[in-house]
């Protein structure tokens, strides 16, 4: 019993220890995942996707010079903002949380989702 | 300090409160519409499998990446049977397309690597990009008149592969973010278009450079490229709405515009009748363009957003993968 104590305890350091901590791994699967359609600079929207700028709590396609899908306006109109919550259940599967959505993504593990969030969070309020 | 601590861990607890699983469960599919035309079959594929892109394979088989399976899918439409590939752990791939070779070679942005898949013996081999260039999100590839086969990285890569000395390189887009559809004209050479970027390139095949080709319409959101027989370049605006021509011997462009209120132009394609196709997301349909007509003709999604994101085919036979509704789609074109 005490030697698989043990061995959990060794499996758990050692998993410690290949997992970047969250708030690094959100940062790099912002840029594996999003970078390629969304810039974190204010205002700065390309022709693929919106400003990641202050994403949390901010208003749902309500960023001015970005052309929005009906699917994310309509939306809109049901959830007005970015919650972490919410932000983690589109990240999942944009088209099942908003059906018509343009937003192409792939989705990501629930692990990865946290870790993304966390860190979209923890760089609200920067400029 | 400690305002971003409590911020992370509200942040970290309220994400942790929801409870979603990593890919959802595949939801009932439902029916494909009953008034398709009369040249249109599907085929189901897996629940779950978002087929991305489609290529023909050998004996009138049809390959299709299935983005979150992590799978090669074979469709064979005589029976309607699929059999899938694994491609590794923490596959998803992007694009598929037949080789010189006769084997699939796909652009895998969950492995970062161009992953080649025997068509006898299924065996999967990879080659993974230099480690300066992780997560490269690995878009589109196209073989040249030597059989090297280019590719593209939204991140805002390009690179080369030599499938016969396993030598690469890669190469950052001169703009950044946003290399997205990729093609080689009939005479071989390579042109990519840049989704963020909005740009058309041109690729040195020999130095390895990207010279810039600015379309006319400022911030078009250019998607996806195809060269007809002629050797001009087809291209899908995305933002621009347009389906556009660039003449690369005159420098010239033209535009066209489907109908609609909003059209999304995605993925575009030109078949051996030089019969240009495209994949409009506004209206939820493809539509063939003959341009010396400058007519149009619709073909619409098997149901409702059907999310096409790429068009291959062979003589006689236009594919259409329709990723959210795990279908594929068969256009036969009378040949």
């Amino acid at each position: 019993m005490r030697r698989a104590a043990a061995l959990a305890s060794l499996a758990a350091a050692a998993a410690t220890a290949a997992v970047p901590a969250p708030i690094e791994r959100g940062e790099q699967l912002y840029r594996s995942a999003c970078y390629s359609c969304h810039a974190l600079e204010p205002g700065r929207h390309s022709a693929a996707g919106p400003s990641l700028h202050g994403i949390v709590g901010r208003r749902i396609a309500a960023q001015d010079g970005f052309n929005y899908s009906p699917a994310l306006r309509r939306f809109a109109t049901r959830q007005r903002r970015w919650t972490p919550a919410l932000i983690d259940r589109f990240v999942a599967d944009p088209e099942t949380l908003v059906p018509g959505s343009e937003m192409s993504f792939i989705g990501m593990s629930d692990v990865d989702r946290r870790a993304l969030v966390a860190w979209f969070a923890a760089r609200r309020g920067r400029r | 300090m400690i305002r971003l601590a409590v911020t992370l861990a509200l942040a970290l607890s309220a994400a942790a409160v929801v409870a979603q699983p990593p890919a959802q469960p595949p939801q009932a599919r439902p029916p494909a519409r009953a008034d398709l035309p009369a040249n249109v079959r599907v085929y189901d594929v897996p629940a779950g499998s978002r087929p991305h892109d489609v290529a023909p394979g050998p004996d009138g088989l049809i390959w299709y990446t299935g983005q979150r399976r992590g799978t090669l899918g074979i469709l064979d439409p005589r029976t309607g049977a699929v059999r899938e590939v694994r491609l590794g752990e923490g596959s998803a791939p992007h694009g598929v397309i037949m080789g010189p070779d006769g084997a699939a070679w796909i652009t895998d942005s969950g492995l970062n690597a161009i992953v080649r898949v025997d068509p006898a013996t299924d065996a999967v081999r990879s080659w993974p990009l230099p480690a300066e260039f992780p997560d490269s999100n690995l878009n589109t590839a196209a073989f040249d008149r030597d059989g090297v086969i280019w590719f593209t990285g939204q991140t805002g890569v390009y690179g080369r592969l030599d499938p016969r000395s396993g030598e690469m390189r890669v190469w950052r887009d001169p703009e950044g973010r946003g290399p997205y559809g990729i093609a080689a004209t009939p005479a071989g050479d390579i042109y990519y278009v840049s989704l963020a970027g909005s740009h058309l390139a041109r690729v040195d095949r020999e130095s390895g450079a990207a010279t810039i080709i600015e379309p006319p319409t400022p911030g078009q959101g250019a998607r996806r490229v195809w060269a007809d027989s002629r050797g001009d370049l087809w291209i899908s605006e995305w933002n621009g709405g347009q389906l556009s021509r660039y003449t690369p011997s005159t420098g010239q462009w033209r535009s066209w515009r489907p109908e609609g209120e909003r059209p999304r132009v995605y993925a575009v394609y030109v078949d051996d009748r030089d019969i240009v196709w495209v994949t409009e997301w506004g209206s939820n349909a493809t539509l063939s363009f003959d341009p010396a007509s400058e007519r149009w003709t619709r073909y619409p999604g098997s149901g409702d957003n059907a999310n096409v994101r790429q068009i291959l085919g062979r003589p006689g036979q236009v594919l259409l993968p329709e990723s959210a509704l795990d279908r594929i789609m068969i256009v036969r074109t009378g040949n």
